[in-house]
């Protein structure tokens, strides 16, 4: 026990809470961007399998890894147009069409594999390319930052950057501020000249082309080839992650950092030998809870406000 | 104007509503074509097979039959929640932990009397109360805590496949193909033949009492009227006294008991033993059938039997064509999901023909 604490308090597990983290940021991202504008989408995690899948294919035909990422952000692209055509042009539920399209992309991904590879496994037979790993100079060099902040993959980095832009594009532009005002009263938004429909279609895009980058992420470094499943519900952590954050970004970003400690965890517990099948259910289990203490949290200022 | 006079005309409600969704039909079949002239050299004679393989033989279409069972199962199930305005896609789940119930059941000599109807009823009672219960969990969480109801039954997915799956290894497992299939269901216990030279079992009646038990709690008792109002304004029903609480915790009950049930029975009525090792994906397909159903129990027989009649096909078909697969079914539901939700679609069309047939009349 004691070697395991040991394990959870140095670099390397710092290290791999960002690697696992990465993913889960993107899909919190990709959903806090489509709630923020009022559009909400849940087929975050069959964008994230399409992308995977697709970064994968994309890359082994023409030999660029570079290439598979476009292919990935691509099928964001057209999944995220998607969605905002049915939900704003043919005004069915958002939910219904998140709905469709998951279980579309965990059935029709499978039959792709098949088509493509013959199994319907995984595309470890696909001749794919990984994106790089980066060292940063000087940073690399200093002791415990170091190994924590260097080495690791491109789109980890991407993924801080992004972070950043999204707080900027949030609360310092105007179109941040217009995303708002779609989100909380769409006619009051437009009331006041803003094109809301426009706006949504640009949120629900971006919202996509995020969960994309999280897939490619999954099957272009943290592993090298896609398998059915892999995306395994992080699209839906994701979801509950901007859910308890709601309209604030960093509380987003901080829950989802409390998810990746999760999985962080189970990665360090596999290696203990411990039961795969219960350790596996520790993020899931960690999601639940952190919905309970902000219900009931959510419940003592109600009752706070009440009684004054 | 008499109303016995009235003309039929394709622009009233039911009429059109059938228009949309045989043009959804037609849409979507002629995308699966689509599809098709991509993988295969003579399309034209695979999509005919694909839509009339099951007819050729007795015992596809009774394939198709047993398909039509979980999947009206998951329909109602998910029916219950999407009338109340839960998007609960926890049935997955729910299913295959009643599975592993009905297993420890089924399995065991102890629990057998040597009578094949008490020995069926008993892991299938079993695996419905299990169900009714295990979904109260995520019923109580979204109530107290007014968390996300499709958020928590999708962790609870994932949390009740990880202790199923880890059961199944651990305590039921016998060493064989690779360890995750159990022991053989005791003879008893399996559900008998309903028609000869077919695979269709007695779990039909069983599936085909559920819809009318569902469609009677519907349109006839009060919790059935509840729900619908709740379904229709959740407001109205709240402050017209109908029990919000109680009727929230009847559907999460009513709900998980279909799924416990319909795992039970698929699991004694298709499978020697319990060998799933992934997720039977039926929350979403059961959002589906839900959905394509119009949130009617018939409804939902009809479009399981719509859908299980193609995947039942493409998977016949799957022995012979390489390039053909279940999987590929995915294409026609995708289309008839987002057509049919939608609103608006044929919606410019039908204000069109109002407009001639108005301008014609002067």
């Amino acid at each position: 026990m004691a070697n395991l604490f040991q394990q959870l308090l140095n670099a390397s597990f710092i290290f791999i809470v960002i690697r696992v983290g990465a993913p889960l940021v993107y899909a919190s991202l990709s959903s806090y961007v489509s709630s923020l504008a009022g559009i909400p989408n849940i087929a975050i995690e069959g964008v994230m399998n399409f992308a995977a899948l697709f970064g994968v294919y994309f890359s082994a035909i023409t030999g660029s890894a570079w290439i598979g990422l476009l292919g990935a952000i691509g099928i964001g692209v057209v999944c995220g147009l998607v969605l905002a055509f049915f939900t704003i042009k043919m005004k069915a539920s958002p939910i219904m069409v998140g709905i469709a399209l998951n279980l579309f992309s965990a059935d029709f991904a499978i039959y792709l594999l098949l088509l493509w590879t013959g199994s319907k496994g995984t595309t470890a037979s696909l001749p794919s390319k990984v994106l790089p790993t980066i060292n940063i100079p000087f940073i690399e060099k200093i002791p415990f930052l170091g190994s924590i902040l260097s080495g690791h993959y491109f789109l980890t980095y991407v993924c801080v950057l992004i972070t950043i832009l999204l707080f900027i594009l949030v609360y310092k532009t105007p179109f941040g501020l217009r995303m708002k005002a779609c989100g909380l009263d769409e006619h009051a938004a437009e009331s006041v000249g803003i094109k809301v429909n426009r706006v949504r279609t640009i949120a629900a895009v971006l919202s996509c082309v995020l969960a994309a980058l999280g897939g490619a992420y999954l099957s272009m470094g943290y592993m090298s080839f896609y398998s059915s499943n892999m995306i395994a519900s992080r699209g839906w952590i994701g979801i509950a992650a901007a859910a308890v954050g709601g309209n604030n970004l960093g509380v987003v970003i901080l829950v989802t950092m409390i998810f990746a400690v999760a999985q962080a965890v189970v990665n360090v517990l596999l290696l203990e030998g411990l039961p795969s099948e219960l350790v596996n259910i520790i993020p899931y289990v960690s999601v639940l809870v952190i919905l309970i203490i902000i219900g009931i949290s959510t419940k003592k200022q109600l009752a706070s406000v009440k009684t004054k | 104007m008499s109303t016995n006079k009235k003309k039929f005309r394709i622009t009233d409600d039911g009429p059109f509503e059938a228009l949309r969704i045989l043009a959804s039909i037609a849409i979507a079949l002629a995308v699966t074509f689509i599809v098709l002239a991509f993988v295969s050299k003579q399309p034209v004679t695979d999509f005919i097979r694909l839509l009339t393989y099951p007819l050729t033989k007795p015992n596809y279409f009774g394939y198709v039959i047993v398909k039509v069972i979980p999947l009206t199962f998951a329909g109602l199930a998910t029916l219950l929640y999407f009338r109340t305005n839960l998007f609960n896609l926890g049935t997955e789940g729910v299913f295959y932990l009643s599975g592993i119930v009905a297993t420890v059941f089924a399995i065991n000599p102890v629990f057998m009397t040597g009578n094949s109807f008490i020995d069926s009823l008993i892991p299938i009672a079993m695996a419905t109360l299990f169900g009714a219960v295990i979904s109260l969990i995520p019923g109580i969480i979204s109530l107290r805590y007014k968390a996300d109801e499709m958020v928590i039954s999708l962790m609870m997915n994932s949390i009740l496949f990880g202790i199923g799956y880890y059961i199944l290894k651990n305590f039921l497992a016998v060493g064989g193909v690779n360890g995750t299939a159990s022991a053989n269901f005791i003879k008893t216990a399996k559900l008998s033949n309903l028609i000869p030279r077919t695979q269709v079992h007695t779990g039909l009646i069983i599936m085909l009492l559920a819809v009318v038990f569902i469609y009677i709690l519907l349109y006839k008792t009060k919790l059935g009227y509840a729900i619908r109002m709740t379904g229709i304004n959740a407001n109205f029903a709240k402050y017209s006294g109908m029990g919000a609480v109680g009727m929230f915790m009847a559907v999460h009950f009513l709900a998980g008991a279909l799924g416990g049930m319909g795992a039970s029975v698929e699991l004694l009525g298709m499978y020697q033993a319990f060998t799933w090792t992934v997720l039977p994906g039926l929350g979403f397909t059961g959002a589906l059938m839900a959905m394509l159903g119009k949130n009617d129990p018939i409804g939902v027989l009809i479009a399981a039997f719509g859908i299980s009649y193609l995947r039942a096909s493409a998977q016949l078909l799957a022995n012979d064509l390489p390039y053909i697969d279940i999987k590929m079914i995915s294409v026609v539901e995708v289309i008839l999901t987002l057509l049919i939700s939608s609103q608006f679609f044929l919606r410019k069309w039908r204000s069109r023909q109002l407009l001639k047939e108005e301008k014609k009349n002067g």
